[in-house]
C-alpha cells in the first residue's frame, strides 16, 4: 500500500512536472502583437451575459468599431467571462498573450482586476474600463454615482413639494456603482428633514426583483403612502404596476426618477398621444451610461493612435429626460437622436431595453447598433 | 529498514493501479490535454509570464476547491465556501497594516476565520447531526449578509510585500511563488493522507458504518474535516486576497459553482471515499485554461455557458468509463431482456378479481383506538405526530413572523389584501418547492432551475407577443420543454449514473446558454394578458394566482402523499436499494421527480412571465437558494425519504413573510440574509431526530 501510494505521488509529480516543464521549455519571447493584417487586435471584455444591457453594451461596440474612422484599422474579438472574477482576470491575461492592443472591459469588480491591468500597462496594451477600477493605469470612464444618486432623488424631492415618503430601490449590493448611488440618495434625503424614507429595497439592477421587492413593501403599505420614488432600475415597473392596480388613472403616477429604460419614457409620453403605454406620468430618466461602453473603446482607440493627453479619468454624465423633452423617434437613426428624440416606439424593443445609446460623443450610433451591432448605413 | 512488515499487501498489476487511479488519471490528462491544445492553436508559445499567472490565478480556486475536496470526501458538502472566501478577504482588506507583524497576523488570522466557520459547520453537522446542505445553507446566508454589513463596497488595502510573497516569483523567469505555495498544500495534504485522520476522513466517507466498527470517532472525524476545509478556504481567501491585492464583498460568491467544477471535475466523488486534493489541483488548473482557449478560438460569448457545461459533462462521463457504469449495466440488462424474449412465456391478461367486489370498500369512519383516550383531535395528533413535526417549526415561524410584521410595520398588514400579497408571492417558491421536494426527497439536488425557469419564460413571452392566441399552444409548448428538460437531467442521473449536483449544474449552463442564443441577448414580446389578469385580478377578495396556489397546494399534496408515484418516491429516498427489492422501479421514479422538478420550473417561469408582464434571461437566478431553502424549512430531510407537502408549503409562506418584514421595515438589507440563515437553521435544528 505505501509503496504504491508513493510511486502515485512520484508518478503526479512527474506528470505536473512534464506540464512544467512543457511550459518552460516554450517560454520564448512573444512576437510583437497585431492582427496578421497589420490592424489593432482590441478585445472587449464582457463580465456577465444574460441581461439586456449587456447584450446592448456589446453591440455598440461592436458597431463602433465598424465606424468608417475604424472599420479598416480595427479587429475587435468579444469574450464574456461570467461572474467570476478570477476568471474574467485570466480572460483578460489570456488576451494579453493572445498579442492584444487594447483591452475594453466591463470589470466585475473594481478592485480585483488591478493586477491584471496593471500587467497589460507593462506590456504596452492599453486598458480601458467602464465605470471604474482603482488602478491608475488604465483609461477609466466613469459616472459620477453620489452626483447622480443625489440628482436624481432632489429631482424627486422637488416634485414631492419637499416633503412626504420617499422609496429607494437600489442595485447590487457590494457594488461600488450602487453603494455609491445610494450615498447620494442619502445625502440629498438628508437636506429634507421632512422627507422619511419609507423604504429601502435591493432591486439587484433588475426589473423583476424590483418588481418583487415592491410587492413585498405593497404587502404593508398602500400606493398612497409613497409619495416618491428614486429607482436604479425599476421606474417602468413601479410605474406599470400602479396601472395593473389601478391606482392611476384615478391617481397621478408617481414620480419616480431613474434609469433609461424605453418603458419609462413611453410612460412620459401624454395619453392622448395614442402611444401604447403613455401614461402622461411626471418622471425623469438618465440613463447610468449604456452609451458609454462605446465611448470608452473610443478612448482606447485615441490612446492607440498615440495621443498622449487622453486622460486616465474621464467623467461621464447621462443625458437627462424628463416629461418635458421626452420625444417619439421615427427610424432611430443616429442622425435623429442627434436632432433631439429619445424614445423609440413600443413594440420594437422591449420596455426595459436601454436607449441611452447616444450621445453627442458618440453621434455615431443609432438604434441599430444596440440592437443588431450594425451602423445606420449598414445592409 | 530491519523490521519486517507485519503483513505485506500483494502488489498491485498496472491495470489495477490504473483502474484506481482512474478519476486522478482523467483529471491529469485533461490538464496536460488542454495545456498542449492551447500551445498547438495559441499563436506564440507560452511563457513563463503566462505560467506564474496562471498559478497565483488559479489558487485562490484550487485551495477552494482543495477544501470542498475534503468535504466531498467525508459525504459532505458545503455551500459556504465562496461566501468564507469572500468574508477573508474582505477582513484582511479591511485590517492588514503595512507592519510585517500585521502581515503575518493577519494571513493566521485568515486561515482562524476559516477554519473557525469550518469548525461552525463541522459542529452542527457532525455533533448536531443537521444535513451539510443545510447547515451551510444557512451559514452560508449569515455570512453573505455579514460581509456586507462590513464592507458595504469594494475598497480596503493589501500591502505589496503580502502580495509578492503569494503571487511573485521564487526564482525570477524560473518558478513562481503561487505555485510553491499550492505544491507546499499538496504536499501537505498528501502526508495527511497518509496520516491516521486522512485513514479516517476516507474510512468515514465510505462507510460510516464500518468506520465506526472499527473504532473510528466519526463525529470527530467529520468536525475535523469540516474545519479542515474551512481552513482551506481561509487559505484560499488569504491567497485571493493577495493576489487581487484588494477587499470585495462579492468575489467568492461567484466563484461557488467553479469551485464544485474543479472538485468533481477533479476525480473526487460526490457522496465520499474516493478522490483526493491532487486531482482538484490539476483540475482548477484546467477550468482556468479554459478562458484562455475560448479567446483563441473567438467563440461567440453566448456559446460560453454551453461550452462549459459540456466540458464539465464530458469530464464525468471520463472519468466513470468502464464496464461497472450504470449505462454499461443498461445495455447488459436491456440485451438480457431481449435475448429472453424468446423463452417468455405469454403474459396472461388477468381479468378483474370480480370475487373481490364489494368486499373491499373503504370505510371512512374513524376507527376507535384501544389504546388513545382522550378527546379526537389529541388522538388524531398523537398519531399523525410523525408528520405534523415536519410542518410545526415552518407554521410557528410564519405566526411569530406575522406577529412581528404586525407589530414592527402595522400598516396594511392585517388584512385581506396582506393574504393575498403573500399568498402570490409565495406561489413561485411553493411551486418550485414541489420539485425541488421531489428531487430531494429521493436525495437529490436540482440546479437547473434557474435558467429553465428563464428560458420558458422568454420562450413564452416570445411566443405569446402580448397576445392570449398563441398561449393556447405556447403555455403547453414551454411545460413540454420544462419537462424535456427534466428527462434529460433524470437520463443524467438514471441512466449515466452521474451525480445530480453535475448533471442539472451543466443542465443549468446549457439552459442559459439555449436562452441566449434563442433571444439574441435580447428577450422580446410579452406575456399573453390572460397571464397577467392571473395576478391582476380580484376574485372574493384574491388574486386568481393566490386561489391557484391554494388548489396547486392541495394537488401537490395528492401527488406526494395520496398517490402510488408519491410513495416510491418515499421508498426510494429511504433507501433505493431497499425499495428495489420492495419491486420498486427505482429507475422510473428517479427520472419521474426530475421530470416534475423541470415541470415546476417550467410552470414557475409561466408564473414569472405573468407577473412580471415582460420575460427576462436572469429571472431565475434568484429563486434556487431559496426553494431549496423552503424545502429544507420545510421539514425535508435533504438525504430524502421525510418530508411533507404542507411543509415546504409553510416554509415558503414563512420566506415570504420574512421578505415582506424585511422590505417593509427599515432594517439594514445585509439582515435579510442573516436572518435567512437563522430561519433555516432554527427551523432544521428543531426537527433534528433525536440520538438514539
Amino acid at each position: 500500500m505505501r509503496i504504491t501510494a508513493t510511486k502515485r505521488l512520484v508518478r503526479c509529480a512527474v506528470a505536473a512536472g512534464v506540464g512544467i516543464a512543457l511550459a518552460a521549455g516554450v517560454a520564448v519571447g512573444k512576437a510583437e502583437a497585431k492582427t496578421e493584417d497589420g490592424k489593432f487586435l482590441v478585445y472587449y471584455s464582457m463580465s456577465y451575459v444574460g441581461n439586456a444591457w449587456q447584450t446592448e453594451a456589446k453591440n455598440t461596440v461592436i458597431a463602433m468599431a465598424k465606424a468608417p474612422q475604424y472599420r479598416d484599422r480595427v479587429e475587435l474579438r468579444v469574450q464574456a467571462s461570467g461572474p467570476d472574477a478570477q476568471k474574467q482576470i485570466q480572460q483578460m491575461n489570456a488576451m494579453i498573450a493572445a498579442g492584444a492592443d487594447a483591452i475594453v472591459a466591463f470589470p466585475i469588480s473594481p478592485t480585483a482586476l488591478n493586477k491584471v491591468i496593471r500587467n497589460a500597462c507593462n506590456k504596452g496594451v492599453v486598458v480601458a474600463v467602464i465605470n471604474g477600477v482603482t488602478e491608475p493605469c488604465a483609461y477609466v470612464v466613469k459616472i459620477d454615482g453620489v452626483a447622480l444618486g443625489d440628482y436624481r432623488t432632489q429631482y424627486v424631492i422637488d416634485q414631492m413639494g419637499g416633503k412626504g415618503n420617499i422609496v429607494a430601490i437600489t442595485g447590487v449590493p457590494g457594488v461600488s456603482y450602487g453603494e455609491d448611488h445610494h450615498k447620494g440618495f442619502k445625502q440629498a434625503v438628508a437636506r429634507h428633514p421632512e422627507v422619511n424614507v419609507l423604504a429601502e429595497l435591493v432591486g439587484m439592477w433588475s426589473h423583476p426583483e424590483a418588481r418583487l421587492k415592491m410587492r413585498e413593501l405593497l404587502a404593508t403599505h398602500s400606493w398612497a403612502d409613497i409619495d416618491g420614488i428614486v429607482a436604479q432600475t425599476g421606474c417602468y415597473t413601479v410605474s406599470q404596476m400602479q396601472v395593473e392596480d389601478g391606482w392611476w388613472p384615478d391617481n397621478p403616477i408617481i414620480p419616480c426618477a431613474g434609469e433609461s429604460a424605453n418603458g419609462n419614457r413611453l410612460q412620459m409620453l401624454p395619453v392622448d398621444s395614442g402611444i401604447e403605454g403613455a401614461l402622461g406620468k411626471t418622471g425623469q430618466s438618465i440613463g447610468s451610461g449604456l452609451w458609454a461602453v462605446s465611448y470608452t473603446f473610443k478612448t482606447a482607440m485615441e490612446v492607440l493612435d498615440g495621443n498622449e493627453d487622453v486622460p486616465h479619468l474621464r467623467w461621464y454624465t447621462g443625458v437627462e429626460v424628463t416629461q418635458d423633452n421626452v420625444k417619439l423617434c421615427e427610424t432611430g437613426s443616429a442622425e435623429e437622436f442627434a436632432a433631439g428624440c429619445n424614445t423609440i416606439k413600443p413594440g420594437i424593443v422591449p420596455p426595459d431595453y436601454a436607449i441611452d445609446f447616444w450621445s453627442p460623443q458618440v453621434p455615431e450610433l443609432g438604434f441599430r447598433a444596440a440592437t443588431e451591432g450594425m451602423l445606420d448605413d449598414e445592409s | 529498514m530491519s523490521e519486517v512488515p507485519l503483513r505485506s499487501l500483494p502488489r498491485l498489476s498496472w491495470q489495477q493501479a490504473l483502474a484506481r487511479n482512474r478519476r486522478l488519471l482523467v483529471a491529469v490528462t485533461a490538464f496536460i490535454g488542454i495545456f498542449v491544445c492551447l500551445d498547438v492553436i495559441s499563436p506564440g508559445p507560452i511563457s513563463y509570464f503566462e505560467i506564474n499567472f496562471l498559478s497565483s490565478n488559479t489558487g485562490p480556486l484550487a485551495f477552494a476547491a482543495m477544501g470542498q475536496t475534503v468535504v466531498f470526501l467525508i459525504g459532505g458538502f458545503d455551500l459556504s465556501c465562496g461566501a468564507v472566501l469572500s468574508l477573508v478577504n474582505v477582513i484582511m482588506a479591511l485590517h492588514t497594516t503595512d507592519s510585517l507583524w500585521s502581515q503575518v497576523l493577519m494571513c493566521f488570522a485568515g486561515l482562524g476565520i476559516g477554519a473557525a466557520v469550518g469548525a461552525i459547520n463541522g459542529f452542527f453537522i457532525a455533533y448536531g447531526r443537521l444535513q451539510p446542505v443545510v447547515v451551510t445553507l444557512a451559514v452560508m446566508f449569515i455570512i453573505l449578509g455579514l460581509n456586507l454589513l462590513l464592507m458595504p463596497d469594494p475598497g480596503g488595502y493589501i500591502p505589496y510585500g503580502l502580495s509578492m510573497v503569494f503571487t511573485g516569483d521564487l526564482i525570477p523567469d524560473g518558478f513562481p511563488a503561487a505555485l510553491l505555495v499550492i505544491l507546499l498544500a499538496l504536499g501537505f495534504w498528501a502526508l495527511l493522507k497518509r496520516s491516521r485522520f486522512g485513514t479516517a476522513l476516507y474510512a468515514v466517507g465510505s462507510n460510516e458504518d464500518a468506520a465506526f466498527a472499527n473504532g473510528i470517532n466519526v463525529a470527530r472525524t467529520k468536525f475535523l474535516g469540516y474545519t479542515l476545509a474551512g481552513t482551506f478556504y481561509g487559505a484560499g481567501g488569504v491567497f485571493l486576497s493577495a493576489q487581487t491585492s484588494s477587499g470585495d464583498p462579492l468575489v467568492g460568491s461567484g466563484m461557488l459553482l467553479l469551485i464544485f467544477a474543479a472538485t468533481i471535475l477533479g476525480g473526487t466523488r460526490i457522496g465520499g471515499g474516493e478522490g483526493g486534493c491532487l486531482g482538484t489541483v490539476f483540475a482548477a488548473f484546467t477550468l482556468m485554461l479554459i478562458s484562455n482557449v475560448l479567446i483563441v478560438l473567438n467563440w461567440s460569448p453566448h456559446v460560453m455557458p454551453i461550452t462549459e457545461a459540456v466540458i464539465l459533462l464530458l469530464a464525468v462521463i471520463g472519468a466513470s468509463i468502464g464496464r461497472d457504469t450504470s449505462l454499461a449495466e443498461y445495455w447488459r440488462v436491456t440485451g438480457l431482456k431481449i435475448s429472453g424474449l424468446r423463452h417468455r412465456s405469454l403474459p396472461s391478461f388477468h381479468t378483474s378479481a370480480r370475487s373481490n367486489a364489494g368486499k373491499l370498500a373503504t370505510s371512512w369512519t374513524p376507527r376507535a383506538s384501544d389504546e388513545l383516550s382522550g378527546p379526537a383531535l389529541w388522538q388524531w395528533t398523537t398519531k399523525n405526530w410523525d408528520v405534523l413535526r415536519l410542518m410545526v417549526p415552518a407554521w410557528t415561524l410564519l405566526v411569530v413572523v406575522y406577529i412581528l410584521v404586525v407589530v414592527v410595520i402595522g400598516g396594511e398588514s392585517v388584512s385581506v389584501h396582506y393574504l393575498n400579497s403573500l399568498l402570490t408571492l409565495a406561489l413561485f417558491l411553493a411551486v418550485l418547492g414541489l420539485g425541488q421536494g421531489a428531487v430531494v426527497l429521493t436525495g437529490g439536488l436540482d440546479l437547473s432551475v434557474p435558467h429553465t425557469l428563464a428560458f420558458t419564460g422568454v420562450v413564452l413571452a416570445a411566443l405569446c407577443n402580448g397576445m392570449d392566441g398563441p398561449a393556447y399552444w405556447a403555455v403547453p409548448l414551454v411545460l413540454a420543454i420544462g419537462v424535456g428538460v427534466g428527462l434529460f437531467n433524470g437520463i443524467g442521473v438514471v441512466l449515466f449514473g452521474m451525480p445530480a449536483i453535475v448533471v442539472t449544474l451543466a443542465t443549468n449552463g446549457i439552459m442559459q446558454g439555449a436562452g441566449l442564443l434563442f433571444t439574441g441577448g435580447i428577450p422580446t414580446g410579452r406575456s399573453p394578458p390572460a397571464l397577467v389578469w392571473f395576478f391582476t385580478e380580484r376574485l372574493a377578495g384574491l388574486a386568481p394566482a393566490a386561489w391557484f396556489l391554494i388548489g396547486f397546494a392541495g394537488l401537490a399534496y395528492v401527488v406526494l402523499h395520496r398517490t402510488t408515484f408519491g410513495r416510491r418516491v418515499f421508498a426510494v429516498g429511504n433507501s433505493a436499494r431497499v425499495a428495489r427489492l420492495s419491486g420498486v422501479r427505482v429507475d422510473w421514479t428517479t427520472l419521474g421527480v426530475y421530470v416534475l422538478s423541470g415541470f415546476c420550473s417550467a410552470l414557475a417561469g409561466v408564473l414569472m412571465t405573468g407577473f412580471s408582464s415582460v420575460s427576462f434571461l436572469n429571472m431565475g437566478q434568484r429563486f434556487l437558494l431559496p426553494a431549496i431553502a423552503v424545502v429544507l424549512v420545510g421539514g425535508t430531510l435533504a438525504i430524502g425519504g421525510r418530508g411533507h407537502y404542507l411543509g415546504i408549503f409553510g416554509g415558503a409562506v414563512l420566506l415570504t413573510a420574512v421578505g415582506t418584514l424585511v422590505s417593509g421595515s427599515e432594517l439594514h438589507f445585509a439582515w435579510r440574509d442573516i436572518i435567512f440563515g437563522i430561519v433555516v437553521l432554527g427551523a432544521v435544528l428543531t426537527l433534528r431526530e433525536r440520538a438514539s
